[in-house]
């Protein structure tokens, strides 16, 4: 027995939480949905974009270029991403769920480190099928200004981690509201708000450009924001930062609040 | 063997609980009686490292349970209910607690099995009868087979033959040399199964012992029980 108790690993862990979010039915629909409403989105609009590209048709969004078709999309699932980086918090607070939890794993440094790192896999592997498919389809529809010739070039393949990154810290963040709120509607609700109404919030003071919902963005389609607001260009460098420190933040204070406070679910 | 000594415990303004001390040992079923309210889950609760105590200690086999690697090997536990989220079948819930503790896959079979929901299986936990969560909840206490089996109200929502079904396993399991640990609002439930009662009222312990012992020179349990917890007790108990 003494051997089995022994491959109770940070690996057997880490596949149990990742089983606990694939087991639960409304986080892999919320992905599922997310993928094929993203990629149809891209899809279906691959081909007017790469007319109104060629006409320069004024209807165009501020900032377009070739290489960044497709990837204003990114936002769109970004409200499935938040829906599930939340779920997957605040589903330890229902049915006695977290008392559970920590009767199996009473280590909470533990726990909470597995939690993170099984929502990270989960959201990278969603952005892995997600994003890039999204990208081409949307080169597909833009003939000879696509970017694509032959080979992927690398400043694409750049954006789509970008992207990728951008999904798995909006996810934590998410995460880490849910933990402390312990609850699933009030860290939505603020999220979602925040997420589609922070360019606005940059005609007011390009100071929001430090909210993470836009220094996320300047990851992958700086244009995107400049394009409207050209003080809000941090550089991708300061973005990373911006978005690294919200993520890594909250997710470390949210860690600290569930590892000291009762554990009442 | 589970040594709590001088346990105490407030939330806010309630009293909690107040130096609540108990034994319980291995091959006995040992009984934590009381009305709604008394302490009992309290008392669970910072056994099992859900919450801190204030004061005093509570430990497994000498070791606080956050101390317990793999602890789902040495003790299983049970609250009210499964303790499942509603949308997991009450497989993939038992899956989960598994890996979590490197038990093997085999073993979730067998306990749901062991506990009659091999056919429900499948279904999620919230289409489940309240019978049905509280067999899973007892699935997963003795998923890693472990020596000390802690059950918090165990009988709740069961049938008349689910409860008689418990009883017979929290004897079988006692007879095995297990520790097994009930707590429980219900006198007569208490005297078919328990050899120790500790008696809580108040969050305070009232009176300890073994059962026949204790009962001497009172009609039953239940007359001994009100004694020791006074009439306020009354309209709690059943």
């Amino acid at each position: 027995m003494s051997s089995l108790v022994a491959t109770a690993s940070k690996a057997s862990l880490f596949r149990a939480e990742l089983t606990k979010l694939i087991t639960l039915r409304s986080l892999w629909i919320t992905g599922a949905l997310t993928w094929l409403i993203v990629v149809l989105v891209g899809w279906s609009q691959a081909r007017p974009v790469g007319d109104a590209l060629r006409t320069n048709d004024p209807g165009l969004a501020p900032g377009a270029s070739p290489e960044t078709v497709g990837f204003d999309w990114v936002a769109l699932g970004l409200i499935g991403i938040i829906v599930i980086g939340v779920i997957s918090a605040s589903s330890e607070y229902v049915s006695g769920q977290l008392r559970t939890s920590l009767v199996a794993v009473p280590n909470r440094e533990r726990l909470y480190l597995a939690k993170c790192t099984a929502l990270t896999v989960f959201v990278t592997l969603l952005g892995v099928v997600t994003i890039p498919l999204l990208s081409l389809l949307s080169q597909s529809g833009l003939d000879e200004l696509s970017v694509i010739n032959g080979t992927v070039p690398a400043s694409l393949i750049l954006r789509w981690v970008g992207a990728i990154a951008f999904w798995d810290a909006i996810a934590l963040i998410g995460f880490a509201l849910g933990i402390l709120l312990k609850q699933t509607l009030i860290p939505l609700f603020a999220l979602i708000v925040v997420s589609q109404l922070s360019l606005m919030l940059l005609l007011l003071t390009p100071v929001f450009a430090y909210l993470p919902t836009v220094a996320g963005v300047l990851l992958f389609d700086p244009g995107l924001v400049t394009g409207s607001y050209p003080d809000a260009d941090l550089g991708t460098l300061s973005a990373a930062i911006v978005t690294f420190t919200w993520t890594a933040g909250l997710v470390a204070f949210a860690g600290f609040r569930f590892s000291t406070r009762d554990a009442r679910g | 063997m589970i040594e709590i000594k001088n346990l105490s415990k407030k939330y806010g303004q309630s009293d909690g609980i107040i130096d609540v001390s108990l034994t319980a040992e291995p091959g006995k079923v040992t009984a934590f009686l009381g009305p709604n309210g008394a302490g009992k889950s309290t008392t669970f609760r910072l056994l099992l490292g859900l919450d801190r105590a204030d004061r005093g200690s509570a430990l497994i086999e000498g070791k606080p349970y956050r101390d317990l690697t793999a602890p789902l090997w040495t003790v299983g536990a049970q609250f009210d209910g499964s303790g499942a989220h509603k949308g997991r079948t009450g497989k993939a819930h038992l899956t989960w607690m598994a890996q979590s503790n490197g038990i093997p896959h085999s073993r979730i079979g067998e306990v749901l099995e062991l506990v009659g929901l091999s056919d429900a299986a499948r279904k999620r936990v919230g289409a489940y009868s309240l019978g049905m969560g509280q067999r899973l909840g007892i699935a997963a206490a003795l998923l890693g087979d472990p020596r000390i089996i802690v059950l918090d109200e165990p009988t709740n929502g069961l049938d008349p033959e689910g409860i008689r079904w418990i009883r017979g396993l929290l004897r079988t399991l006692a007879a095995n040399g297990k520790t097994v640990l009930i707590s429980s609002h219900l006198i007569n439930e208490v005297q078919h199964v328990a050899d120790h009662i500790v008696v809580i009222s108040g969050g305070r312990i009232v009176q300890s012992g073994n059962v026949n012992e204790l009962v001497a020179g009172h009609d039953d349990l239940e007359a001994a029980y009100f004694d020791w917890t006074g009439n306020a007790a009354k309209g709690n108990a059943a």
